[in-house]
Formats: C-alpha cells, sequence, structure tokens
C-alpha cells in the first residue's frame, strides 16, 4: 500500500491503537500482563511502524514470535 | 486457565454498569476504593493477548462504561492477579486519579493527523543539500559528514514544516478546546497528530470548523477522526 492510499479507515484504524495501547490511565501494580515480558508500548510503536496491511498479521502474532524478534534484532 | 482480573476504566464508586452481554465481553465488575472504583472484568490468558479484536473489545467497554456516566479510559493491557491488587493500585495513585476523573470523566477528545502525500525525504527541502562544488574533490570522511549533515537539516526542515502546520491546525480549532496535545513527526507517515480535549457538545462544531477552515497543503492529507475517549490527557504517573 502507497501512503497516498492511506485512507480514513486505516487513519482511524492506527488512532485506535494508539490510543488504547499506548495512552489512557496507567495503573502500576503486581500487573501480570503482558505478553510474554514484550513491552506493550514497544510493541504498539512497532505496529504504528508497519504497514497497515499488515496489521491483523502482526497483531495476531504470538508474544514468543514478538520476543524472538526483539532478541535478535 | 488461570483468571486475572482485567481492568477497562475509573468511574465513580457509586456508577452504573452497562448491560453489556455479547458473549465474548466478560462480565463487568466494579472494585472499589474510597470514592473511586476501577471497571474489570475477569479474564483469562487469551485476554491479555495483543490481538486487534481484543483491543476493538477494550475499547468497545470503555465507551460502554462512558455512556453510563463519567470514566477514564485506562491503557489496554491492565491486568492484576485478583481484586484486591486492583484495589492498592487504586490506593496507590487515588489522588491524580480523582482529580482526572474530575477533570476528564465527561470530555471527549478529536484527533487529526496530518500525512505526508509523498514518502518524507524524497524530494530534500531546498537548502538541505551542499552544492557539488562543496562535495567534489572530498574524501569518504569529508561526504559522510555532509551527508549526515544534509540528513540533519532534512531533519530540521520537516520538523519546522511539521510545526507550522500545527500551528495551522490550532489556529483553524484551537479556539474550541480546551486542552490539546501535539506530537510532530510521531511516525515516518505522519507529520503531526493532535489531539484536543472537548466538552461532549462541542464535537460538532469543532468538525464545522475543521471543514470549514480545512488546512490545505499539497504536500499533506490532514484527516479527523473521533469523539474518543480522552486517553491523550490523562495523567502519566511520575
Amino acid at each position: 500500500m502507497s501512503d497516498s492510499a492511506f485512507g480514513a479507515q486505516e487513519v482511524t484504524m492506527l488512532d485506535l491503537l494508539d490510543r488504547v495501547i499506548d495512552h489512557g490511565v496507567v495503573l502500576a501494580g503486581d500487573v501480570t500482563i503482558s505478553v510474554a515480558g514484550v513491552d506493550l508500548v514497544y510493541l504498539g510503536l512497532r505496529v504504528l511502524l508497519a504497514p497497515v496491511e499488515r496489521l491483523p498479521e502482526l497483531m495476531n502474532r504470538t508474544a514468543e514470535e514478538e520476543r524472538r524478534e526483539v532478541l535478535c534484532a | 486457565m488461570r483468571s486475572a482480573c482485567c481492568v477497562y476504566a475509573i468511574v465513580g464508586r457509586e456508577a452504573s454498569l452497562p448491560a453489556y452481554s455479547p458473549p465474548e465481553v466478560p462480565e463487568l465488575e466494579l472494585v472499589a476504593w474510597r470514592e473511586l472504583a476501577a471497571v474489570t472484568g475477569r479474564t483469562g490468558d487469551d485476554g491479555t493477548q495483543v490481538t486487534m479484536e481484543a483491543v476493538v473489545r477494550h475499547e468497545a467497554i470503555v465507551e460502554a462504561v462512558r455512556r453510563e456516566g463519567p470514566a477514564l479510559p485506562v491503557r489496554f493491557g491492565t491486568v492484576f492477579r485478583n481484586a484486591e491488587s486492583v484495589a492498592s493500585a487504586l490506593a496507590e495513585r487515588y489522588e491524580p486519579l480523582a482529580a482526572d476523573l474530575d477533570r476528564l470523566g465527561d470530555k471527549v477528545e478529536m484527533s487529526l493527523t496530518a500525512l505526508w502525500s509523498t514518502l518524507p525525504g524524497s524530494d530534500v527541502p531546498s537548502g538541505a543539500l551542499p552544492n557539488d562544488t562543496a562535495r567534489d574533490g572530498k574524501g569518504a570522511g569529508a561526504r559522510w559528514m555532509y551527508a549526515r549533515a544534509a540528513r540533519l537539516r532534512r531533519e530540521e526542515a520537516m520538523k519546522e514544516l511539521a510545526r507550522s502546520v500545527a500551528d495551522d491546525l490550532d489556529e483553524v480549532v484551537g479556539a474550541l478546546a480546551l486542552e490539546r496535545r501535539v506530537s510532530l513527526l510521531p511516525t515516518p507517515r505522519v507529520a503531526v497528530r493532535t489531539a484536543y480535549l472537548l466538552d461532549r457538545s462541542g464535537v460538532s462544531a469543532f468538525r464545522a470548523a475543521f471543514d470549514a477552515g480545512r488546512v490545505m497543503r499539497e504536500e499533506l492529507r490532514v484527516m479527523v477522526t473521533g469523539p474518543w475517549p480522552p486517553y491523550s490527557f490523562v495523567r502519566r504517573p511520575g
């Protein structure tokens, strides 16, 4: 997908991801979240930098795959 | 499967929960601490996976809660072992959360995103590169320095352009907003992303002002989304 094809729907989706993953109330405690230790903010940035057509693929990757890629980068 | 407590929103302790019953949405419960409560749902390991469905479900729950009354949106993926842990987390940030709920609970945000029409860097701003005479006859080190200097000048020029776009947007809609957050060059494709905090009643006027005064630049497209819960305006810890 070229940038000129970047449409309203994609921008809405990216706005949604940016907000829900990288903003909002942060509660710190014994939070157990996460995707096998991968920082969600970092993961969010990776998603935002990715081509839109790869979003579903990236969002469905397993935590272990993400972790391996981070370690190998 | 081990069960955990997923947090979606912060509300007043007397708040009503939405009657919300699609099968994939967990039953919601309030976990209270003093005058605040967290809207939580039981989740298994799958509930903490980052999938598009999980992100959309989170947003749907936040919006359903906000239809019932004032609420702060909680970041996706906030999961605790049990209700006691949630209450401890509320206690730890009680004052800023209470203040934010009072300030933002019934507000919304609108987003303006300015996208580069073409990939940035394909045309270098005038004066960003040294002339050929200056480059000719230099060694590899000098060429590297020239290239680096050119890149820095290009980045600075892009940032300056993004800043001027943000100012133009502000001129069009800024007077309608209570607060704003600006992010310059947040990704290679995006020149500016701006969030404007509004009263709910101000959304129509915001859209009308944007449509009437739409910022037109050859190199950019500006798009509006929202209204969103005020994710961008809650205070971060520390």
